[in-house]
């Protein structure tokens, strides 16, 4: 209770401060067919499922440390790939398929998707063998191989839904997991899907809902 | 002084952003909600306040209204056609008790309304997405056009601030309890646990012509409830804010510990001492039901996805997977006034593999994960005169369609297989782009449908048609699965083999066969074919 008193308190100067300057504006020019605003559910929905992001430490195929949440997830459109480099099914096979995605892509001009490949390997796959791997497939700028803790890797995998206990390397080892960190938006799609379909998933992630340009002209009116 | 609730209420309520929300209840709900979560974070775990079983009233989706197609610009003229006009946009449900739930809707409410139509009487619907997210209307069981079947692909996409007219001739064989609801290509698990679903029956002079309970024989008295009631089951997860929780991560499907029929969690309903008709709709993402009746009453059965069965039959208790109709007469005729009866949910499941079994002991007012418990109370409240007519085994429909008397031009066998990480059909995931089958028009076809095994349950849904189940593992369909279907539950090994015949020369084009725990099928367990 005694927390709260101060919130309210702000809450009624907010709302003061709203009705004089927004409340007649805001009712005149509100659409007769009920307005899109996605932007709160958006909101919430990505506030929703950060635990499902732990920020864990991760290393980049550079030696570079970063954090699962703030620095690979927040705020980015990405797809995300789990692997190991001395896989010798899917990731084979899947990796050259994402390269295929990022120079369609970037063909494409998609700016700002990011992609990520974890490996589950993390004691053999130190950042050393994934630069070494990354070079060999001729990956551009904008993808990260990433090592760490086993057990960080493990919690991540969780949370996306892509960890099997009973078959830790192979299960789900060839479902990317898409999404959109703003908007709380997130698919699985498998690895090995042609490159069209997993970019157009991509683009129409990018496209949907968001609409910058409409909700920034409604925000700009208010 | 006002506190929060009562900001909301008077759509007074700031939250963190500001200014933005004073335009929308809606907005301020969330708004109100993340205030919570940011406020609570960190702090420990805290209850949903619980809802009293039994004490909101069975909600009736009202049947929605006809247009006059002037009010629809540029939409396409049909002689005798029947217009209609629906929004698909936020809303508000007072689902528990204190911070109201925000939700996705037809016309903005948790169950669309109600479609009624006759077999042959043409229905064009206006569908426009005032939502944010894209949206894909599919008629669930109906005997459809491609173009306006609403399966997953890129093309039938609804953008936000656009709008889709859907044409649908219903020119089905029978009358039926069909609905609509959400199909959209990777995100149909969150758009219809938000709410985007809701009935659609069908109905015909023969079904009239029985003079079942809630026919036009059978009015229902001014202000009280009919006496055919869709029931629409479903289970959900809220947070703790009241909101709607949805895991996309969550991929094996979505098992929730809440209980809704008709939009209400674990509602009564005041029925008269005498038969009533229920329709039972799994709209459930991934849960199977086996309902039945506290006292012992049977369920006299007369009908499946497709419509009534050439004959009733008693059942004490059924399983319903998701996206499965199945339609009783109930009758409480025997009963005093003042009787309660439950109807109760007899089998268990805690994830989206597979039921767990059979509980033998299910009044359980507070059903929990497992869904062991009841559902929704009949309160039997007064007398009334039954002019409605049914014997329990009587003969409903002997025009049922045999399409099993056809000689069979094409069978085709698919494997529904856990593999390569998720859920496939003969190997592939589902790819918009590919066609997996290309039926032509006027033939016979049987498609063999088999669970590779892992112990997986799926519900297996196919678009466009009605089909007969010719054999389940090789036995004759029992008496619940003779009619006509379109969902097919695939238990751990078990293979059915189903027969149509596709007829209709409007119904060309694209059409889907997925699983119907909506989480497997958005993680592509699903196939394409077209009709030409």
């Amino acid at each position: 209770m005694k927390s709260d008193m101060p919130r309210l308190a702000s809450i009624a100067i907010v709302v003061v401060a709203g009705v004089s300057v927004a409340l007649l504006p805001v009712l005149a020019e509100r659409p007769p067919a009920g307005p899109i605003s996605p932007i709160d559910y958006q909101a919430y929905t990505s506030r929703a499922l950060r635990e499902h992001f732990p920020n864990v430490p991760l290393v980049t195929q550079d030696k570079k440390t970063v954090r699962f949440y703030d620095d690979l997830i927040k705020g980015k459109v990405l797809i995300i790939q789990f692997m190991f480099t001395n896989c010798e099914q899917f990731c084979l096979t899947v990796t050259p398929n994402l390269v295929r995605v990022q120079t369609e892509l970037q063909k494409r001009g998609a700016r700002g998707v990011t992609m990520i490949s974890i490996t589950v390997d993390p004691v053999h796959d130190t950042p050393g063998v994934l630069k070494e791997y990354a070079s060999k497939f001729h990956v551009q700028p904008g993808w990260q191989f990433l090592t760490g803790q086993k057990s960080d890797i493990d919690q991540i995998r969780r949370g996306l839904g892509v960890y099997d206990p009973d078959d830790k390397k192979i299960e789900h080892m060839n479902v990317l997991t898409i999404g959109k960190e703003s908007s709380g938006q997130w698919l699985a799609i498998e690895g090995l899907a042609k490159p069209d379909d997993i970019v157009q998933t991509v683009l129409s992630l990018t496209a949907n809902s968001a609409r910058p340009d409409q909700m920034g002209s409604r925000l700009a009116n208010h | 002084m006002l506190n929060r609730r009562d900001l909301i209420k008077l759509g007074l309520y700031g939250g963190t952003a500001g200014m933005l929300h004073l335009t929308r209840l809606d907005s301020g709900v969330l708004a109100w909600a993340l205030d919570e979560v940011n406020r609570n974070s960190g702090s420990e775990w805290k209850p949903l306040a619980a809802v009293t079983p039994f004490t909101q009233a069975l909600p009736l989706p009202p049947v929605i209204q006809p247009v006059n197609p002037s009010q629809l610009p540029g939409v396409q003229i049909i002689p005798g056609a029947t217009y209609y006009e629906v929004r698909m946009r936020e809303g508000t449900a007072q689902l528990l008790p204190g911070m109201p739930t925000y939700i996705w809707g037809y016309q903005g409410t948790y169950l669309g309304p109600t479609f009624d139509a006759r077999i042959g009487e043409t229905t064009v619907v206006r569908q426009h997405n005032d939502l944010g997210v894209t949206t894909i209307v599919h008629h669930h069981g109906g005997h459809t056009p491609g173009i306006s079947d609403g399966a997953a692909l890129q093309s039938q996409r609804v953008q936000p601030g656009s709008f889709k007219d859907y044409i649908y001739p219903n020119d089905d064989d029978i009358c039926a309890t069909h609905w609509y609801h959400d199909h959209d290509l990777d995100f149909t698990g969150h758009n219809v646990f938000m709410g985007l679903q809701g009935c659609f029956l069908l109905h015909d002079a023969v079904e009239d012509e029985l003079n079942l309970p809630g026919g036009p024989g059978d009015p229902a008295q001014q202000g009280k409830m009919p006496f055919d009631l869709p029931l629409v089951l479903q289970d959900r997860i809220f947070d703790f804010n009241n909101q709607l929780s949805y895991n996309p991560f969550g991929h094996d499907g979505c098992i929730g510990d809440h209980f809704l029929v008709n939009g209400a969690i674990q509602p009564s309903v005041r029925v008269a001492n005498r038969k009533y008709r229920l329709r039972f709709l799994n709209g459930s993402n991934a849960r199977f039901y086996q309902p039945s009746l506290s006292n012992g009453m049977p369920f006299h059965m007369i009908g499946s996805d497709g419509g009534l069965f050439s004959k009733a039959a008693d059942a004490k208790s059924f399983l319903i997977g998701p996206a499965e109709r199945y339609e009783a007469i109930v009758d409480f005729s025997k009963l005093k006034v003042g009787a309660h009866v439950y109807l109760n949910n007899c089998m268990a499941q805690t994830n989206g593999r597979a039921p767990d079994g059979l509980s033998s002991f299910c009044t359980n007012a507070h059903p929990g994960l497992d869904g062991i418990g009841s559902l929704l109370r009949f309160d039997v409240v007064e007398s009334l005169r039954d002019p409605s007519t049914f014997t329990p085994g009587q003969t409903l429909r002997p025009d049922l369609p045999n399409f099993s008397s056809r000689p069979v031009d094409v069978t085709r066998h698919w494997l529904f297989e856990r593999s390569n990480g998720a859920w496939q059909i003969n190997g592939q995931f589902y790819d918009p782009n590919r066609i997996d089958a290309r039926v032509k028009l006027n033939t016979t076809e049987v498609w063999v449908l088999q669970n590779g095994g892992g112990g997986w349950f799926h519900p297996v849904h196919i678009h466009r048609n009605q089909f007969q189940i010719l054999d389940r593992n090789g036995q004759a369909p029992g008496p619940l699965e003779g009619g006509l279907k379109d969902v097919f539950v695939l238990g751990a090994g078990d293979t059915v083999s189903v027969i149509t015949y596709y007829n209709g020369n409007a119904q060309v084009g694209n059409y889907v066969m997925h699983c119907h725990n909506v989480e497997h099928e958005d993680m592509r367990m699903m196939m394409r074919w077209t009709v030409s």
